[in-house]
């Protein structure tokens, strides 16, 4: 540290000497390099606008504290079991779109469905064709 | 170690032309004064100056005024060593003499180091010195350096950037920095003590 601190004061006392030498350029180098500034002055680039959210990274990786993140990883899973139900209910909801789908293009009318003559006649059908089954021989 | 407040929003404020006018202006004299170091010849040092200048104001001109310093500094060292290498690819001599370098740098350039001459040429050693004299024997000195060794003591002492921007201006580790610019203070402090000077 001591040392440091000598090397530092040693240089600071050379820099003051460098600084008089810059002071005493000859004219020539002087005109030149102010010949150069313009020039350069004359090519600048056009500034492109620039704007940062400084420390959402930061806050991402280094600031959180343990507790913090637990509390985060606990609402990802929520947010997770939340998004598989959310996913199951669409596809009951699209399973029970194509039943309505079939009924709706069906030869019979969905409305045949609810009336209690045509239920029974159904049943009455079906009983005939079980008993001309059994009546067949074997 | 410094960090930024979560979801601060930072404004860079983005240099204008009399913004780089005055930091060109700012730089200009001790960049020639480093170049001039590195390469001991006038027109070639002021070739350097006006490529780092047009390669600062035409690539980054539109950066962020607090960017300039590095930025300049990262571009004229650049340009040195540019000119290292092309002096090394036509100069045999170079070459050679590159080839007994002390090699003292973990990230050393070929041609950086020159043989430290303490003869004094400025008469008694012992004896009083006139103002001028002693800069010209401190430019002299500093332009002995060894290149890695000048490069880190001028910027870290002379252009008054910290270890980690000199570090990142030179391109290497900043326990390189701290080597360097070690080496460079007792380097000078012994040479200036046996000439006599003081400072």
């Amino acid at each position: 540290m001591n040392q440091e601190l000598h090397e530092s004061q040693f240089a600071s006392r050379i820099r003051h000497v460098l600084d008089q030498g810059t002071s005493n350029l000859d004219q020539k180098a002087v005109a030149r390099l102010y010949q150069f500034r313009q020039d350069a002055l004359c090519r600048q680039a056009a500034p492109v606008a620039v704007l940062s959210l400084a420390g959402i990274g930061h806050l991402a990786t280094e600031s959180l504290h343990s507790h913090y993140r637990g509390i985060l990883a606990f609402l990802a899973l929520v947010i997770g079991a939340m998004g598989v139900q959310f996913w199951q209910n669409a596809r009951q909801a699209t399973e029970l779109a194509e039943i309505d789908s079939a009924l709706l293009a069906d030869e019979v009318s969905p409305n045949a469905y609810t009336d209690q003559g045509f239920i029974e006649w159904l049943n009455h059908l079906s009983q005939q064709e079980e008993g001309s089954e059994e009546s067949l021989p074997q | 170690m410094v960090h930024d407040p979560p979801f601060s929003i930072r404004i860079f404020f983005l240099a204008s032309r009399p913004q780089l006018s005055d930091f060109l202006a700012s730089v200009e004299r001790r960049a020639y004064k480093q170049a001039l170091f590195a390469v001991r010849d006038e027109d070639t040092a002021l070739d350097i100056v006006q490529d780092t200048m047009l390669k600062l104001s035409e690539k980054y001109g539109g950066r962020p005024a607090e960017e300039l310093p590095l930025l300049f500094q990262r571009i004229l060292q650049n340009t040195i060593r540019d000119f290292y290498r092309r002096q090394k690819v036509r100069s045999m001599w170079t070459t050679l003499l590159s080839s007994f370098s002390s090699g003292d740098d973990d990230d050393s350039d070929p041609l950086e180091t020159l043989p430290t001459d303490s003869t004094s040429r400025f008469g008694n050693p012992h004896g009083s010195l006139e103002q001028s004299q002693v800069l010209a024997i401190i430019e002299k000195e500093v332009e002995k350096l060894p290149a890695r060794q000048r490069e880190a003591f001028l910027l870290r002492y002379w252009e008054d950037m910290d270890i980690a921007e000199t570090a990142l201006a030179m391109g290497c580790s900043e326990g390189s920095v701290k080597t360097h610019c070690s080496r460079a203070t007792h380097t000078l402090a012994a040479v200036l003590k046996a000439k006599g000077v003081e400072l």
